[in-house]
């Protein structure tokens, strides 16, 4: 019988601690398989954020550090400049990316590291409970905005690609949607090509933002959390290449 | 009329809270302080609650902005435990050299790397020379009770400087105790209205906060601060007799429990307190005399009232749930100086059991205390410092 | 108060360091960092007060006077050289130096 699809041997053999319908689950997998593609599993060093992807070390085979709460592109900075031929990759969600570490990211886009950024927006903070977080959608229900966002109150979504475009030393830009099997896909190409530019040595830092569900604290079904990305977050976050 | 409710620690704090009322609340989550700031939500959105409830990006940023809104003349508080409480050094320093009566729960967690969540004093010990008055509880009930005692002692008028209730990760925060809350009246008569000084939005008397201090006034300023620490220590005692007399429960600078012709007395803080008592009660039917001194104010530290309390012991254990690495452990320099003019003196040792959430057991108790009978038979302690509980020893 | 250094003792600041005067800059000395003076030539001075404008630390004095024709206007009066830091902008700015064929600010060292 001939293999068709098979498991990229970049992501462990063990299940994860995701929830059921949890983007991470399929972004992990994207991951595995870009760095398996492009056969730098033996150069690559991942960084795992304070989060819900903490133990991305234990579902990803290569080598790991686990830093503090948003300070990713600050570590992934000294050890990419230290090792400049190994592929450095820091993978982080709102609150580690968006919040406390929004000075970090912008200041590794603004110095032009050459690094690959995978941000996982699901638009709450996931691992603390499902707070709301700088990406929260206006009116959206969390625990701390139990009446829904409030534009006044609390400020508008962040939308950190359109930041991040704007800065000479970042030199690709996408945003995906993990909203069905197309997206998906888009995701894995946007996703390879961010690993594809640190390897030929592009100037600067590559950032794909991936809209991704989060049922848990949407507090609906993951077919249901998908079709909000699809209606309701891509109104928020625009889908598509901003840069490069 | 008072309620009874089944309630975790974070959820009286959250109640503590509301009944407080403050002015601003600024915050960022982590586990396992979160629910506090959670509940405060849900009561701000349900109009229970009169606060600005500001989402920072980070606990940097949470702390100055409470810093703040406390010179614009705000009661204000937060939340926060171990790596946040971290985030937040150097704005600690800045509050209590502003001498700002600022309120934060500190629910502690060990302190990162490696990444931790559960229960060790390393976070609000981390933070001991801030300048903050440092107060623990053992229970859910105690942790309420000192976090509505803290705005009557913070913004006194002799004390003015900044608080932290602390109160165990996940042991006291999340589990659920029968407690009593008291009624939003009383707890309002009893903290009384927010006295603000010099507060930026008195634009009639305007003021500039944060200056330039150099060598020739520095020093004077950190003096008046330590002197003010220095005054905590009967406002603490004064509030608390207040407090015991409105609502039942007393409280004072530290608990004796059985201490009093104790020969061999442990000292520890927060929720081990609860084992402890267990197994000195079992020890004392079984004719062991022994004892407990459990700490609650940590700063100002109450040396010389503990010396008096340890006087007649003969042999004390220390138990530190955190580390001051490369030498030994907080409470237990403390304790030791405390008795260092102590004639006679007991004898002292330290262990540190409990960091990143180890739990100590009721055996391990039991072991303790035959550890420290055999060093008092033997006049002599074989090991000053040690870890309790560690595979490998 | 120390007598021997003139300064308050911790007793007498206020509480956490706050500064309860405002505009208490008026009494910062600037004039003592100037290493350049500059000297202001009333004969050659056609009371623009553009160097009264550009002055950083309002250091010219102004006072009350006439137009030739007779209409009220401010001139300037005098330097105060207890802030004046000698930064030079009035002497830049003076419309009489940039003509160039005499000067109303003259910008000289300080004498040690």
């Amino acid at each position: 019988m001939k293999t068709v699809f098979a498991r990229t041997a970049v992501l462990k053999d063990c299940s994860t601690h995701y929830c059921p319908g949890c983007g991470h689950g399929i972004a992990h997998r994207l991951v595995a398989e870009a760095i398996d593609e492009l056969g730098i599993q033996g150069r690559t060093i991942g960084i795992a954020p304070v989060g819900c992807s903490v133990l991305l070390y234990d579902y990803i085979d290569v080598d790991c550090i686990e830093v503090a709460h948003g300070r990713a592109p600050a570590v992934a900075t000294g050890m990419k400049r230290t090792n400049p031929d190994k592929i450095v990759f820091s993978y982080q969600g709102d609150g580690d990316l968006a919040s406390i570490g929004a000075a970090e990211i912008l200041h590794a886009g603004h110095r032009g590291e050459q690094l690959t950024v995978i941000f996982i927006n699901n638009a709450v903070y996931g691992m603390t409970g499902g707070q709301m977080a700088p990406t929260t959608m206006l009116n959206q229900v969390t625990t701390t905005s139990p009446k829904g966002r409030s534009a006044v109150e609390q400020g508008y979504p962040l939308q950190v690609s359109e930041v991040m475009a704007v800065l000479p030393g970042v030199v690709y830009v996408e945003r995906t949607a993990l909203d069905g099997g197309a997206g998906v896909r888009k995701t894995k190409k946007a996703i390879k090509h961010a690993f594809e530019l640190q390897v030929e040595g592009a100037p600067g830092l590559a950032l794909v933002e991936v809209l991704s569900p989060c049922p848990t604290y949407w507090r609906m079904p993951p077919a249901k959390a998908m079709k909000r990305i699809r209606e309701e977050m891509s109104k928020f976050f625009p889908v598509g290449r901003l840069k490069g | 009329m008072p309620e009874t409710r089944a309630i975790t620690g974070n959820g009286a704090i959250a109640e503590a809270m509301r009944q407080i009322a403050p002015d601003v609340v600024a915050a960022f989550p982590i586990t396992p302080s979160t629910q506090i700031i959670e509940d405060f939500a849900g009561f701000v959105a349900d109009g229970k609650v009169d606060t600005e409830l500001i989402t920072v990006e980070s606990e940097h940023s949470a702390m100055s902005a409470c810093i703040g809104a406390s010179a614009a003349g705000g009661r204000v508080m937060t939340a926060t435990s171990a790596n946040g409480l971290a985030l937040m050094w150097e704005m600690l320093y800045v509050a209590a050299g502003m001498r700002q009566p600022i309120l934060v729960a500190v629910v502690n967690r060990a302190l990162s790397a490696p990444i931790n969540i559960h229960c060790d004093h390393g976070d609000s010990m981390g933070a001991r020379d801030a300048g903050w008055i440092q107060i623990y509880a053992e229970n859910n009930q105690q942790a309420y009770d000192n976090m509505i005692m803290a705005p009557a002692i913070a913004g006194h008028a002799d004390v003015r400087l900044p608080l932290m209730v602390c109160l165990d990760g996940f042991i006291i925060s999340h589990s659920i105790e029968t407690m009593q809350l008291e009624e939003d009246r009383q707890v309002q008569a009893f903290i009384g209205e927010h006295k603000a000084f010099h507060s930026l939005l008195d634009t009639a008397n305007p003021s500039s906060w944060g200056a330039l201090d150099l060598h020739d006034y520095y020093i004077e300023h950190k003096k008046a601060q330590q002197v003010a620490m220095a005054n905590a220590k009967p406002v603490i005692e004064e509030v608390s007799e207040r407090f015991g007399k409105e609502f039942g429960r007393r409280y004072e600078l530290f608990e004796s429990y059985r201490l009093d012709d104790a020969e061999r007395v442990v000292v520890a803080i927060n929720s081990v307190a609860g084992e402890l008592k267990e197994v000195i009660d079992e020890l004392r039917d079984e004719g062991e005399k022994v004892g407990l001194l459990k700490i609650r104010v940590f700063r100002p530290f109450p040396y010389a009232e503990i010396a008096a309390a340890l006087k007649n012991s003969k042999i004390v254990t220390v138990l530190d749930r955190s580390t001051s690495m490369g030498a030994y452990g907080p409470l237990f320099v403390e304790i030791c100086s405390s008795l260092y003019d102590a004639n006679p003196r007991p004898m002292l040792y330290s262990r540190t059991f409990g960091l990143g959430g180890r739990e100590l057991l009721l055996d391990d108790i039991r072991d303790l205390f035959e550890e420290s009978k055999r060093y008092l038979n033997e006049g002599k302690i074989e090991k000053t410092s040690d870890f309790l509980n560690v595979r490998g020893g | 108060m120390s007598e021997k250094y003139g300064l308050k003792n911790w007793q007498e600041l206020a509480l956490g360091g706050v500064i309860t005067d405002g505009g208490n800059a008026a009494d910062y000395e600037t004039g003592t960092w100037r290493t350049w003076r500059p000297l202001w030539r009333q004969e050659s001075c056609i009371n623009c007060l553009r160097c009264w404008v550009f002055c950083p630390e309002g250091a010219f004095v102004l006072k009350d006077g006439k137009t030739p024709a007779g209409k009220d206007r401010k001139e300037i009066k005098q330097i105060d050289y207890y802030y004046c830091r000698g930064c030079g902008l009035c002497v830049r700015e003076c419309p009489v130096n940039k003509k160039g064929k005499k000067k109303a600010i003259e910008f000289v060292r300080e004498e040690t």
